[in-house]
């Protein structure tokens, strides 16, 4: 699928006119193809900047930023494939759920009937069929944040990031959607991107977990190597 | 602990058949005498407004079906149709009849449904493009938008607006009364202003959807600020409905292009009895097309109102209450 890898990469975050602020420092990071990989770090990490620049939306960056043998810079956004969802959920709110879960489908001018095979298979795996023809301000949160999952996966894309995507649910909630996502990485192999702050987020969906601080990497490796590293941030970390 | 609980229960449960049906406003089931005393001075404020708004309607309804050798005598308000003593009906519809026969009047209404379709159109589609330009965050929406504002104050005036519309050849064509007027500054800052509205979220995400500009603007940002758009669409209606001003200018002289408006201003305003008035003779019927004439070219717009009511009201609140 999609290799993404993080050459001395620095990402500066535009505070006003002519001010940059550095939110990435130097960052060297492999990220193997068809992974789930959990980028953890307390508020203002650059957890965020990092699936920005993923996206190609961050403006002035420094270092190299690899995907599939690409440098980010020469992807145009409409060939990226990639997929992004936030807690703030983004779902259209004049539209149907249908139609929300059709839009990048539409966009990429696939075939009428395929649009509605798509969508309606994306929703039945999602269990959300009957809700099709509700708008967003008829859905709970979980609900919600299901339909987003759905418009992030009906157009398969290669990568899936998701920022802190379910910090505003309740526990049980939270548990149902990790599942489903742990669902569908093992069965549409995307190579997904986590951010959070949450350890029992990185801790049970992570195959790879890398932390932040400030900026820099401070530590990556699986769950093990995590809870035994000797750093001295990653150790008061764990132990909040 | 539970026992309490279960006691309070017994006590305070009311079974569904004692329930009361009727909703009583919350807690509150009676209204103080100074609630009352405000609701009946609100009500009478009201009232009064309507009254102000409704009279001259009826007033214009009543006189435009009553006798018009009669009405010209009548002083005060017409509340209902005068008519002869020996009239057969009870309303006049010869003032009506008279005013249809003139082509004039045909021909004002067609072309002003062409130029309020026409400029409306046109308007909204720079109203939203210009509105969405200014809205997101590039370099060139600031000095657009500051040149926008300065429109609002300062422009060329009459003599150089009318040179620039003549080296246009625009002068005497139905474009003049189309293009100049379709849209003004205020109009898309207002949409600007909706659109900010919108989450940059939401915008964000039809971006990675694969959404360009265009598609954003149509599909993502003008729904969700409809009732803003439909507000300035209606301004723009009747704007340029009740519009006669440039046509005196651009067009003076072509009839067939005139708009009802400068119709009526004609039958309303010129002292000397123009050829279609000659026709209405005897005199008194002149005094009685008036109110005709009002009556039908205030009646599109008056039908319209209802159908934008939600609108309008969901308009008029927004931006002073953030969802």
């Amino acid at each position: 699928m999609a290799k993404i890898s993080f050459q001395d990469f620095s990402a500066y975050y535009k505070l006003k006119k002519k001010k940059y602020v550095l939110s990435l420092n130097k960052i060297t990071l492999e990220i193997p193809s068809e992974s789930f990989f959990v980028v953890v770090g307390p508020s203002g990490s650059g957890k965020t900047t990092l699936l920005k620049a993923i996206l190609g939306g961050v403006e002035l960056t420094d270092g190299l930023l690899i995907i599939n043998g690409t440098s980010v810079e020469n992807i145009k956004k409409k060939e990226a494939n990639i997929s992004y969802l936030s807690q703030e959920y983004s779902l259209y709110p004049h539209m149907t759920v249908y139609e929300n879960v059709a839009f990048p489908l539409r966009r990429m001018r696939t075939d009428f009937q395929e649009i509605d095979l798509r969508v309606k298979t994306v929703l039945d795996y999602l269990k959300i069929d009957f809700l099709a023809s509700r708008k967003p301000r008829q859905l709970s949160y979980g609900q919600m944040q299901r339909v987003a999952i759905a418009r992030a996966l009906v157009k398969n894309p290669r990568i899936m990031l998701f920022d802190e995507p379910f910090s505003n649910l309740e526990p049980t909630l939270k548990n149902e959607l990790r599942l489903t996502l742990k669902n569908i990485h093992q069965e549409f192999k995307p190579t997904i991107i986590y951010a959070t702050h949450d350890l029992t987020d990185a801790f049970i969906l992570g195959e790879k977990i890398a932390v932040l601080n400030g900026g820099e990497l401070e530590a990556i490796g699986t769950k093990e190597e995590i809870e035994n590293s000797d750093k001295a941030f990653v150790r008061s970390f764990l132990s909040r | 602990m539970h026992e309490i609980l279960v006691k309070a229960r017994e006590e305070h449960y009311i079974p569904p058949e004692k329930r009361s049906n009727k909703y009583h406003g919350g807690m509150v089931e009676h209204k103080s005498w100074l609630g009352v005393l405000y609701t009946v001075i609100l009500y009478a404020f009201m009232a009064i407004i309507i009254l102000i708004c409704i009279v001259p309607m009826w007033h214009v309804l009543t006189s435009s079906l009553s006798d018009g050798s009669i009405l010209l005598f009548k002083k005060g308000i017409v509340w209902w149709p005068i008519q002869d003593s020996g009239a057969e009906s009870m309303f006049n519809w010869g003032g009506y009849k008279l005013l249809f026969r003139n082509r004039g009047i045909w021909s004002g209404f067609l072309n002003t449904f062409i130029y309020v379709a026409g400029s409306t159109t046109l308007g909204f589609v720079l109203n939203v493009i210009g509105g969405y330009t200014i809205s997101r965050k590039s370099m060139l929406s600031r000095p657009l938008a500051l040149m926008l504002v300065l429109t609002l104050m300062f422009h060329g005036g009459l003599i150089p607006t009318y040179m620039v519309i003549k080296a246009l050849g625009m002068v005497g064509t139905r474009w003049a009364l189309i293009i100049p007027g379709c849209t003004s500054g205020i109009f898309m800052v207002i949409m600007a202003n909706a659109f900010r509205n919108v989450p940059e979220s939401t915008i964000e995400a039809a971006e990675i959807d694969g959404a360009g500009h265009f598609t954003i603007m149509f599909q993502v940002v003008l729904p969700q600020s409809l009732s803003i758009a439909t507000v300035i669409i209606l301004n723009t209606v009747i704007l340029h409905w009740n519009s006669w001003y440039p046509a005196s200018i651009y067009v003076p002289t072509k009839r067939n292009l005139w708009p009802i408006q400068l119709w009526i201003k004609e039958i309303l305003a010129q002292n000397q009895p123009s050829s279609f008035l000659q026709a209405a003779n005897p005199d008194y019927n002149k005094y009685l097309l008036q109110y005709c004439v009002i009556l039908i070219a205030s009646l599109p717009v008056l039908l319209l109102f209802p159908l934008f009511l939600k609108y309008i009201e969901k308009g008029v609140i927004i931006g002073g209450v953030k969802e």
